[in-house]
């Protein structure tokens, strides 16, 4: 019987022997710390639960034990300092609306774990395009480090990455307090091995990681290429997941994408679940917008909810951005919503973005960054493996998403053959037809493309 | 038990000790205050489990023993009773109130199911200050604290006991008070723990009048405050002891702004009253607004509601910087300006959407930081 099992043994036969209320009031959030030496050390929440369970229980508590594991000689009783649960306060007064008055930014995270408290899976909207990483990170909630691990999530630019990976770390905090969590984004933690190499205090970097009971690294790709920070990385996966702790990872694409990254570690990567997140469809952007609107205690009509989710197709976070221009405009006009015509104008300027039409330049632009290029080696000449593959991806984008001519794709890359442009884009959409990994990566690309 | 008391002794007893029983359905217990009798004095205490008060007074104690009695209906009798003595006994389950020709019978409850309040431990780090210094600091930022639901830890104040003094700070995320007072000559205990509100409620209105000085205790889980009066005519003593909030408080200094494109000096009667009356007309979001104008030295303060109309006025003021348009919560900014003991106000801006630092001139250590309204 492990230490657990003992106090729930030693609870089951103590609700005869006390009244409910009093059970509830002293018995409540105890637990077995540790047993040493026939000691046995039991937590309680607050120096009232502490008296009242030495001066008045003690001999019952002491004899139910007993009776379950004869080695106890001796109870005691200590306050544990753990983490704080929230309570539940009442709402907060209307007119305290958080957009309007504004908040000092340090407080909006918790420092210890670096996790915003707002995201939450409650406000988390489930489709098909994020059921498998949703139903992952729910199943990892229940039981961490030993289902999916590491769970790799990768997707987009707001489609709620961040929002997932975060009520994921809120959710094992709220169930188990006790859970050490770090959620980190790729670039703090290479600033933090940066200084921890400067300062001279590696070690003490390390310890502080290899503590935890949950990690969680947002944007794995931008270690791309920071040899040291993946080394770091690389042996804090290990001690972590050998020890049985969770580990989470997101990313803009899938492992295998991320270029200039070490083997040993995209293997790791590769070794748990790895979970995607697409693009949300029609009637779940439907949804979103709707969630929202009860945030915002706002309503629309419905053919403006039409308008906004058959406009903004790639982006949860500018339907967002639809919906708060919108509020803002009621709120201004003493609640009055806008109708269909007024919502159109309001909407001008964020649908009509022209960063979200394709261009030459940006498509280029997406490609050479997607795989970690600059731009020029694109047109350049080089016939190099890793330049040759992205240049066609960049053809085929031209000519399927701009329509350009093969000549005028062939002129663009340096005064290539028309030929060349025509070999690239049909071998382009042959791969396709076979290989789901480039489907995945070209989805990703023109994501950036059109969300940009 | 059977004691003969001063009735004015019982009344501020029972008057102070009230203030921590709780209505608790669970555990009725908790709507108890207990009397207990031994050597020469009677101890009244009671408590809601988050904090608890024991009061100590002088009595004649003729037979030693306790009893458990409903805290209101007590307290009620006691405050109703004309006679300078009373006698207070237990008889056959009953606590019996005698008053010359005044007889009253109160069932009681077991004193065997009263929490039993934690009391000093004996490892305490301690530190004495005067009681009117330490409550006066606290009351300048009690009100502060905002229930967090996501944040247990800045729903209480944040008491930091430094050599020289002590520190209190408090925030609900939307604006952050400071107050330090000094000890009369460095100590050497430094020491830090987050006290409910709640707490620092009581601790203000009981100790906020007294004289003399009181003694705070610290462990890792708890404090207590204790105050006992030195002559031995009329000794009272009085314990609280109070759970402290775990968890880490915020590190504010980093909210607290230290530069300023934009500083304005004011008088602190004038502001507050503008600030008033320019209430009356803000809108739903409790918001007004703040021009400061640099080429009319001055500040205006306006405010305007859909249904009620529009009010504003202009503040000859000492202003450096450019000029600048910020609204803010009336009610956030008139705590700050009320909260401060001194005269004349410095206020420094950071721009429309950034924190803004409010300190008294002079001498006063005290500052508040709020955040503005989205225009």
């Amino acid at each position: 019987m492990n230490k657990d099992e003992l106090w729930q043994a030693t609870l089951a036969q103590l609700q005869f022997k006390i009244s409910p209320a009093n059970f509830a009031t002293w018995l409540k959030n105890t637990f077995i710390l540790s047993k040493k030496e026939g000691t046995l050390f039991v937590s309680v929440p607050n120096n009232f639960s502490k008296e009242w369970l030495e001066h008045k229980y003690n001999k019952i508590i002491f004899h139910a034990i007993k009776s379950l594991d004869n080695e106890v000689k001796e109870i005691r009783y200590t306050v544990e300092r753990s983490r704080p649960k929230p309570k539940e306060a009442p709402s907060q007064p209307v007119s305290l609306r958080e957009e309007d008055q504004m908040e000092f930014p340090e407080f909006k995270v918790d420092r210890s774990t670096n996790l915003n408290p707002r995201y939450s899976f409650d406000n988390f909207i489930v489709g098909g395009f994020n059921e498998l990483a949703h139903a992952a990170s729910l199943a990892i909630v229940k039981a961490p480090g030993s289902v999916y691990n590491p769970l790799f999530i990768y997707g987009g630019v707001g489609l709620g990455k961040t929002h997932l990976l975060q009520a994921v770390g809120n959710q094992i905090i709220k169930e188990s307090p006790q859970k050490k969590l770090k959620y980190i984004s790729s670039e703090l933690f290479t600033s933090g091995v940066v200084s921890a190499i400067r300062n001279k205090n590696v070690d003490a970097f390390r310890s502080m990681y290899r503590e935890l009971d949950v990690l969680i690294v947002e944007d794995v790709q931008f270690l791309a290429g920071k040899d040291k920070t993946q080394e770091e990385l690389f042996h804090t996966f290990n001690t972590l997941y050998e020890a049985g702790k969770q580990i989470i990872f997101s990313s803009d694409r899938p492992p295998k994408a991320i270029p200039a990254l070490e083997e040993r570690l995209r293997s790791r990567f590769e070794g748990g679940m790895i979970a995607d997140i697409s693009l949300p469809d029609y009637e779940t952007r439907i949804a979103i917008l709707r969630t929202k609107m009860q945030e915002k205690e706002i309503t629309l009509e419905n053919e403006v909810l039409d308008y906004i989710a058959s406009h903004i197709q790639r982006n949860i976070r500018e339907l967002e951005g639809a919906l708060n221009r919108l509020t803002a405009f009621s709120r201004l006009n003493s609640g009055k919503a806008p109708a269909f015509v007024e919502a159109k104008a309001l909407l001008r300027t964020v649908i009509q973005n022209p960063n979200r039409v394709a261009s030459p330049k940006k498509i280029l632009q997406s490609v050479a960054e997607f795989y970690d290029l600059k731009e020029k080696d694109l047109l350049a000449l080089s016939r190099k493996q890793e330049v040759v593959r992205p240049r066609q991806i960049a053809m085929y984008l031209l000519r399927e998403d701009l329509k350009g001519s093969y000549p005028f794709i062939g002129k663009r890359f340096g005064g290539k053959d028309h030929t060349t442009a025509i070999y690239a884009c049909v071998k382009i959409a042959k791969e396709l037809e076979v290989s789901e990994i480039l489907v995945d990566e070209i989805a990703l690309i023109r994501q950036r493309i059109y969300s940009g | 038990m059977k004691i003969q008391i001063l009735k004015e002794s019982l009344k501020q007893a029972i008057g102070v000790v009230e203030k921590a029983t709780a209505k608790n359905p669970t555990l009725p217990i908790l709507e108890a205050v207990s009397l207990v009798a031994d050597k020469n004095s009677l101890e009244v205490s009671g408590t809601d489990l988050e904090m608890g008060i024991r009061y100590r007074v002088l009595a004649k104690v003729e037979r030693e023993g306790g009893v458990a009695v409903p805290a209101r209906l007590f307290s009620q009798l006691v405050g109703a009773l004309l006679e300078k003595e009373i006698t207070l006994s237990l008889v056959a389950g009953e606590l019996r109130v005698e008053a010359k020709d005044q007889q009253t019978n109160i069932k009681t409850l077991s004193l065997e199911e009263f929490p039993i309040i934690p009391s000093l431990q004996g490892n305490e780090e301690a530190i004495e200050i005067e009681a009117d210094v330490f409550c006066g600091g606290l009351s300048q930022v009690v009100s502060i604290p905002g229930q967090s639901q996501t944040r247990p830890e800045i729903s209480g104040i944040f008491v930091s006991i430094q050599k020289e003094g002590i520190k209190f700070a408090a925030t609900d995320s939307f604006r952050l008070a400071e107050k330090m007072v000094n000890f009369p000559k460095p100590q050497s205990t430094e020491a830090s723990f987050i006290l409910p509100q709640k707490t620092a409620k009581e601790l203000v209105s009981i100790f906020g009048d007294l004289e003399g000085k009181i003694k705070i205790y610290i462990s890792p889980t708890q404090v207590l405050f204790e105050y006992s009066t030195k002559e031995e005519a009329g000794k009272i003593s009085i314990q609280i002891v109070s759970r402290v909030i775990e968890g880490e408080y915020p590190a504010y200094q980093e909210i607290i702004p230290t530069e300023f494109g934009v500083k304005v000096q004011v008088p602190k009667q004038e502001i507050i009253s503008r600030v008033k009356a320019a209430a009356v007309f803000s809108g739903k979001m409790e918001d007004i607004k703040l021009v400061v104008d640099p080429k009319k030295k001055g500040l205006e303060i306006s405010a305007e509601s859909q249904d009620a109309g529009r009010h504003s006025s202009f503040l000859k003021a000492a202003v450096t910087g450019k000029h600048l348009e910020i609204s803010f919560n009336w009610r956030f900014l008139l705590e700050g300006f009320s909260n401060i003991k001194g005269e004349e106000v410095d206020i420094g801006f950071g721009g429309e959407d950034a924190p803004v630092l409010m300190r008294p001139l002079g001498k006063e250590q005290y500052l508040y930081v709020v955040m503005p309204v989205k225009a």
